[in-house]
């Protein structure tokens, strides 16, 4: 990765911590579901916030086109070109860091008040259903390797293989904490 | 000191475009000095960083300069405020001088990130903080 990739990435983590910054974690979990992982949401919270953030930044073809060429990955003719493409690939990832970032804040406090620990039982219970969904989609998309194999090029098929291999490994061990 | 030479003694080929880059180019009685240079041709910006000339490299057989503003001339009106208003003179191409976003400055939002990589990150900010290609053979290619 070039050090131009680096800041490139960097700086799009920046800004969807900066636009995520008001919105709750749960909320925030759903939305990457529902953007990431294409489960579709009930939320009309969470579908309010995907438009916006889609016509905010002025992702609006670029996602109508990214959506088409998913649901068609064996055109011979993508509708995406490489920047709306690499775009919309780029914010999922650096989504995903965003949101880890997140998750990772509430597994490095202090064992002596641990933040799952003051969590009373309905916020486990939500915080466990939320990362139970997030890792039941997780686990979808990694037993559909050759899909992501047939879309992407070798080393982005690979990276983005690996990162979901990470995150499972994140999950299991939240849901292990929070039971 | 550089030497001070004239823009015709490198498009008649009197100078190297590798020598001319150590030297001081008069063009229209404004001194330019070396900036930057691509696949295709070498960039020259005056001195108070306001406008650039471009010069082809001879090797590539290709008139990228004509071709550039062959692309500024036939894009529309709302193309061109993406573009950095062009022009060519004696073959050589002039432009407004924009700090392209490799060097460095501002912080670019979603929508200027996918702008610059339609255009293969060949683009740059205008004094009044505009986001905009040029290099035209680049813009909206990718």
């Amino acid at each position: 990765m070039s050090k131009q990739s680096i800041d490139e990435s960097i700086e799009l983590q920046e800004n969807l911590f900066e636009y995520f910054k008001d919105v709750d974690d749960k909320t925030f979990s759903e939305f990457i579901d529902c953007f990431v992982y294409h489960t579709g949401t009930q939320n009309n919270k969470v579908s309010k916030l995907a438009t916006a953030f889609i016509e905010d930044n002025g992702l609006t073809n670029a996602h109508i086109n990214y959506m088409h060429d998913m649901e068609n990955p064996k055109q011979f003719f993508s509708r995406s070109n490489l920047s709306e493409c690499s775009m919309m690939q780029d914010i999922k990832n650096s989504l995903l860091s965003v949101a880890y970032n997140r998750f990772r804040k509430v597994l490095s406090q202090p064992k002596s008040t641990p933040m799952l620990g003051r969590l009373n039982k309905v916020e486990k219970q939500d915080l466990t259903r939320v990362i139970t969904h997030c890792e039941r989609s997780n686990d979808d998309l990694m037993m559909d390797e050759e899909t992501t194999r047939s879309m992407f090029d070798k080393d982005e098929a690979e990276e983005i293989i690996a990162e979901r291999k990470r995150f499972s490994k994140l999950f299991t061990k939240v849901l292990k904490r929070l039971k | 000191m550089s030497k001070i030479i004239n823009v015709i003694d490198v498009l008649d080929n009197k100078i190297s475009l590798e020598d001319a880059k150590s030297m001081i180019i008069m063009h229209k009685g404004e001194a330019y000095t070396y900036f930057d240079e691509g696949l295709t041709r070498h960039v020259y910006a005056n001195a108070d960083k306001t406008k650039v000339i471009k010069l082809n490299m001879r090797e590539s057989g290709i008139n990228y300069n004509q071709m550039e503003i062959d692309i500024y001339t036939n894009a529309s009106e709302e193309s061109k405020e993406q573009m950095v208003e062009t022009t060519i003179s004696n073959n050589l191409i002039e432009q407004e001088f924009v700090t392209p976003i490799k060097f460095g400055g501002k912080k670019l939002t979603i929508p200027q990130r996918l702008f610059a990589r339609s255009c293969r990150n060949e683009v740059g900010w205008t004094v009044d903080g505009k986001l905009q290609c040029f290099d035209l053979d680049e813009f909206k290619k990718y």
